[in-house]
């Protein structure tokens, strides 16, 4: 008898809750068994999502991440411990799932999600996860998706809220049907700079798994159609109606999308190293002005907690400060601002401009970049 | 009725989580919650005075796409919601 058709008896055991429901069964079982899903990301919600999963005995789960484990990653990426800072994710994560379930196959990619590999990695599985954590991914996971025809189990994250939805299916509407285009970098704060409770991904990834597992079973009514919004504070869900847009550029009646775009251009990302404020300075200057010991101000315009994690000794005010603040800063001294990835003292360098200082410029990429290129002793975070 | 400020909206209302207003069209409601705070106008709108894309309203659990748009009208026991998109993970 082959594996596809039959549990062997260490299966049965392990699965025995899910064998005893009538809506699983043996039958559902080698449904999972037979099942494969695609885990776009491995950090706040493909944790719960890849754990939960391998748990329930999905035969084969691919990962993707392209990054390395950082200790603020900790307080909310469960399926990373302590010890795997800086691993690759996906190396930490399949030990992690590999713990869980040694008897799931792992299929590990260690790369970016991109649109030269996303049609070909994800014609591989029958469901796709999104967990990402920025819009040019997320617009790719979905175009990939409806373009693959499979489901796209939606969830996302910021401070206390979560949203999650199912796109793709037949008849149901995408992504893009609800958010025809991007919000302007800038507009929409991310994680990284607006936070978020550590617990938030881990439910609403588990409401993404719970939607996978409900797809690839068969059973229940599925969230295509809906949008679950949860406010963790006040502890609400609420329910919001989604429909597919008959001239939705992707999935409606006469699609002009018909493969992966450039989403970097799209969501108007700034590439790396490329121009955040038209007067940047590059680290290697930075360190060259330094250490010729010309006279200049640094000004870090990010948080006290930030700056308590890693400085370069700067003058700290945070940026929402800044402009009731101006009177801290000398005039006549040049001035290079940085933040953490270079965003924000762009628009403090704006705010400095426009206050009538002459000489201000922008630390391109902020404090990380320095570290990468100048001081790896300057703690990332 | 109240307007439900999603939190990446908050900051330009000085953090209150929603307002109540007396409104008989969402164009109505919105125009009375820019006014109020005035800071929540780029954050809707666009140079062309557009509900900006990447925010959707709901009347209750329907997208005002799906109904009047701007015109939709409201019932003083309806409950609008501002829905940006979050792309956190």
């Amino acid at each position: 008898m082959s594996d596809q058709g039959m549990l062997a008896r260490e299966e049965t055991a392990r699965y025995a809750r899910h064998l005893t429901l009538p809506e699983v069964g043996t039958e559902g079982q080698v449904k999972l068994k037979s099942a494969s899903v695609l885990v776009v990301g491995t950090g706040g919600l493909g944790s719960p999502v890849a754990l939960y999963l391998a748990a329930a005995g999905v035969g084969r789960l691919g990962i993707i991440d392209f990054d390395r484990v950082e200790y603020s990653n900790l307080q909310r990426q469960i399926i990373h411990g302590s010890e795997d800072v800086g691993r690759p994710k996906v190396e930490s994560a399949a030990e992690s799932i590999g713990n869980v379930n040694p008897l799931i196959q792992i299929d590990r990619h260690d790369e970016a999600f991109t649109s030269a590999n996303a049609m070909r990695i994800a014609a591989d599985y029958d469901i796709v996860i999104d967990g990402t954590d920025n819009f040019a991914t997320r617009y790719l996971v979905n175009d990939v998706c409806v373009l693959l025809g499979k489901p796209n189990c939606y969830g996302s994250i910021f401070r206390f809220e979560g949203q999650a939805s199912v796109f793709g299916l037949p008849g149901g509407p995408c992504y893009r049907c609800l958010y025809p285009k991007p919000p302007d970098p800038g507009t929409i704060p991310n994680c990284a700079e607006g936070g978020v409770l550590g617990i938030l991904p881990g439910i609403v990834g588990t409401l993404q798994a719970t939607e996978a597992i409900k797809l690839i079973l068969g059973i229940g009514e599925s969230l295509s159609g809906r949008l679950l919004l949860l406010d963790a504070l006040e502890m609400k869900f609420r329910e919001l109606k989604v429909r597919r847009d008959p001239t939705c550029p992707l999935c409606g009646d006469a699609p002009t999308i018909t493969a992966p775009i450039d989403y970097d251009q799209f969501c108007g990302t700034p590439k790396q190293d490329a121009a955040q404020s038209p007067w940047d300075i590059e680290p290697t200057e930075l360190k060259r002005r330094l250490e010729a010991g010309q006279p200049l101000t640094i000004l870090d315009v990010r948080k006290q907690h930030e700056y308590d994690i890693c400085n370069l000794g700067g003058t700290l005010i945070p940026l929402d400060e800044l402009p009731t603040r101006l009177d801290e800063l000398d005039r006549t001294r040049p001035i290079v601002v940085h933040c953490k990835l270079g965003m924000r003292s762009a628009k403090a360098v704006q705010i400095l401009r426009d206050a009538g200082f002459p000489d201000v410029s922008n630390l391109n990429g902020g404090i990380i970049r320095w570290s990468k290129q100048i001081d790896p002793t300057v703690e990332t975070y | 009725m109240k307007v439900i400020i999603p939190t990446a909206l908050r900051k330009h209302t000085d953090g209150q989580n929603h307002l109540s207003i007396t409104a008989t069209t969402v164009q109505d409601a919105l125009e009375q919650v820019v006014t109020a705070h005035p800071q929540l106008r780029s954050s809707l709108f666009d140079d062309r005075n557009q509900l900006v894309s990447y925010v959707n309203v709901f009347v209750n659990d329907r997208n005002i796409r799906d109904l009047e748009n701007e015109a939709t009208p409201l019932r003083e026991t309806d409950e609008i919601l501002l829905v940006p998109a979050i792309a956190g993970g």
